[in-house]
């Protein structure tokens, strides 16, 4: 789709231009915390995608917001927006330009599902595989759900191991239907 | 019968609990975005290649279709209210296939190859067939040359047709396209149990479940559902399955057909096919083309019907056919054909629309069907002027053609000069006798539903009414003499039958038709 296309342009120019200048770090976190300003204030990305707010007044909104407290280069990528008209696709370019980040630091991120919190050790050994796997660097999300009842799934990227009980009982139950 | 014992249940499921598989496995997964009119985005599934069957959680299949830069759309086989947003889909590496076997035979089964007859599992050894093939290549083939006996005088006569040929079958509503195929599958009860089979698959696409259940008792009263399969996917299933159901029907055509077999598939009808192919194409949100049908729709039927062949005797070539499955490379023979009848509905007889015009170009040639034909009682309604078979002429036995070459002349004659009738009297005696005999060869080419006739019974027939033979026979008494004819023809000369049948054609044999036609002939004699 055409959002993905256009937030992939500005995000992939954002980070050069952060690379160039030796602030990748700082633009990263400054995207972090307007993905979660964003994710946390469902009326502000409505006001983006909004045709009836003019674009000064998004603009105002934006650096009052923000301007003090993001860095010159992020900052200038929601100038260069709000000029092309184009603030609807802000929420995307940040996720964008954390994925591109990821990759560009050689970071994977893994998944894994677990009914019950994960202990120190068994967190080791899943970084292991996912970095044996993987060949990079890992960043864990973990998240619990107790509806698996028992065991994990971990979910790299497009590939998943799903060893739960509840895939198992699932299995059983679709093979005994057929 | 006796009960089952509660150890023989639990024994049963500990062994079937033994053979689920309990190890996890590296698997390739996607997230559904949306789903609904049996279409889901999938995102995810970024190795997904096109048609590729993907599972959902519980169980339910799809096929991925559209590899978009985001998501992936798949057509759901199944109900599209067991899927929800967010659920997980899995790939499975595999191609959409069906598993055949002989045990599929007399069966009914769904676009899946699943049986819905409600008789249990289907027996037997089966072999994976996949529904997406490419059709044999030049080198597998051979031209048609042997004849697939329809039954119908009509159409054995003058519009033959050949094993692996395809031939379209197109009408108006209500004038038999039906009644012709499935006149056409009883009659192949002969070559069964001669031991010669022609493996016959009747695929129904969005009729109504009534019709196609009325279509089984038929061919079962027959007899013929010992060698046939129904494929169904009724006017309730959905889309997707009902455009993939000719495609189930061609996998299970061409099992026979490279085991050195004989095959007929039966497609009733490819326009409601291309119905609900642009129904799924539109909500892939396909570009729309002429009559709002894809740009595909061509190709969607000409794979489909090239997939019809007749397979090169050999067995070494056979063998090395192109795209053959590895489930039955070790059974592979030459020999075998697929032909194909493709039906077409028209809209008040609008043979210039879209989809006719299409399947027209594409098949060898096809017999039309007409209603105002039907309505004057000319029944099976089929107008012999603008009907043709482009290969099936090489096709026919020595003597069917030798007895139709004039059959086709003379009702060629009959059609100029019908419209001068009207004026009865006035007609010079040539002009009246090719007008008379003209009618009576229309009346003998009439026959009822359910009745196919072998083709020595056809060819004894037609021979007499073109030699001139039927001429004292009133016209209103031409299918009771052909009645009486065959009948005495059977019980006297059976051995003359038999060198029609088997392609001879002689004096002798010309002689014994012409006495014994005019032994019953006088009989009606006014």
């Amino acid at each position: 789709m055409s959002e993905l296309i256009v937030a992939h342009r500005y995000a992939k120019s954002l980070l050069d231009l952060a690379i160039e200048k030796k602030v990748v770090e700082d633009v990263y976190q400054d995207m972090v915390s307007f993905q979660e300003t964003c994710q946390s204030s469902k009326e502000l990305v409505l006001a983006f995608k909004s045709p009836i707010i003019k674009h000064g007044t998004k603009m105002t909104i934006l650096s009052k917001l923000f301007k003090d407290k993001f860095h010159a280069v992020s900052y200038s990528i929601f100038e260069i927006i709000t000029r092309k008209n184009r603030e609807e696709f802000l929420p995307a370019i940040a996720k964008q330009f954390i994925e591109l980040y990821t990759s560009y630091k050689g970071i994977q991120k893994a998944d894994v599902v677990t009914s019950s919190p994960l202990t120190e050790e068994q967190r080791k050994k899943v970084i292991a595989i996912v970095k044996e796997y993987s060949g990079k660097d890992v960043q864990l999300l973990e998240s619990i759900d107790e509806s698996l009842i028992g065991g994990f799934i971990l979910r790299v990227g497009d590939k998943q191991v799903d060893d739960s009980i509840r895939r198992k009982l699932n299995d059983l139950k679709v093979s005994f239907a057929s | 019968m006796a009960s089952v014992r509660p150890d023989e249940v639990s024994a049963i499921l500990r062994e079937q609990l033994s053979q689920a598989k309990t190890q996890a496995e590296l698997e390739e997964v996607g997230t559904v975005l949306q789903v609904g009119d049996g279409v889901a985005r999938i995102y995810g599934l970024s190795n997904v290649q096109a048609g590729e069957l993907i599972v959902f959680e519980n169980g339910l299949k799809a096929l991925a279709l559209n590899l978009e830069e985001d998501n992936v759309g798949a057509v759901l086989l199944g109900e599209s209210t067991l899927v929800k947003e967010g659920d997980t889909v899995k790939r499975t590496k595999l191609i959409a296939s069906v598993k055949v076997g002989d045990g599929i035979l007399g069966r009914v089964v769904n676009t899946l190859g699943e049986p819905i007859d409600g008789n249990g599992p289907i027996t037997g050894d089966l072999y994976e067939m996949p529904l997406e093939r490419k059709a044999p290549g030049v080198i597998f083939r051979q031209p048609v040359t042997e004849p697939l006996q329809t039954g119908i005088k009509a159409i054995d006569a003058m519009i033959p047709v050949g094993r692996g040929q395809r031939e379209l079958v197109i009408g108006d509503r209500q004038t038999g396209k039906t009644a012709v195929c499935i006149d056409t599958i009883i009659n192949q009860k002969e070559f069964y149990d001669k031991g010669e089979p022609v493996f016959c698959i009747y695929v129904a696409i969005g009729q109504k479940a009534s019709t196609i259940k009325q279509v089984e008792q038929t061919l079962r009263k027959a007899g013929a559902m010992e060698y046939t399969v129904i494929v169904s996917a009724s006017a309730a299933d959905p889309a997707p399955m009902q455009f993939y159901a000719p495609f189930t029907g061609a996998a299970i055509g061409e099992f026979f057909r490279d085991t050195g077999r004989a095959a007929l598939v039966v497609y009733d009808d490819l326009s409601k096919q291309a119905v609900a192919y642009r129904e799924v194409s539109l909500l892939l949100r396909r570009p729309p083309g002429r009559e709002a049908y894809p740009g595909d729709v061509f190709y969607l039927h000409s794979r489909l019907l090239e997939r019809a062949a007749k397979v090169n005797a050999s067995d070494a070539i056979a063998q090395s056919m192109n795209d053959l499955p590895d489930s039955i490379k070790h059974l592979v023979k030459g020999g075998g054909s697929l032909t194909a009848l493709p039906i077409i509905e028209t809209q008040a007889g609008d043979v210039s629309a879209y989809i006719p015009t299409n399947v027209i170009s594409i098949t060898d040639g096809q017999i039309f069907l007409e209603s105002n034909l039907f309505n004057a009682g000319i029944r099976p309604a089929i107008n012999v002027g603008i009907s043709v078979s482009r290969v099936g002429g090489n096709a026919q036995i020595k003597s069917m053609k030798k007895v139709a070459g004039t059959l086709k002349l003379d009702q060629a004659q009959f059609r100029e000069l019908e419209a001068f009738a009207k004026f009865g009297s006035d007609l010079d005696a040539s002009t009246k006798l090719t007008i008379d005999r003209g009618r009576r060869n229309l009346e003998m080419l009439k026959q009822p539903q359910f009745s196919p006739q072998r083709v020595e019974d056809q060819v004894a027939m037609i021979y007499l009414a073109t030699t001139g033979n039927l001429d004292k026979v009133p016209v209103e008494k031409v299918r009771e003499f052909e009645k009486d004819f065959i009948q005495v023809l059977r019980a006297t000369e059976k051995a003359t039958l038999d060198a029609l049948g088997a392609g001879k054609f002689d004096d002798t044999l010309t002689a014994t038709l012409k006495r014994v036609g005019n032994e019953v002939a006088a009989k009606y004699a006014v």
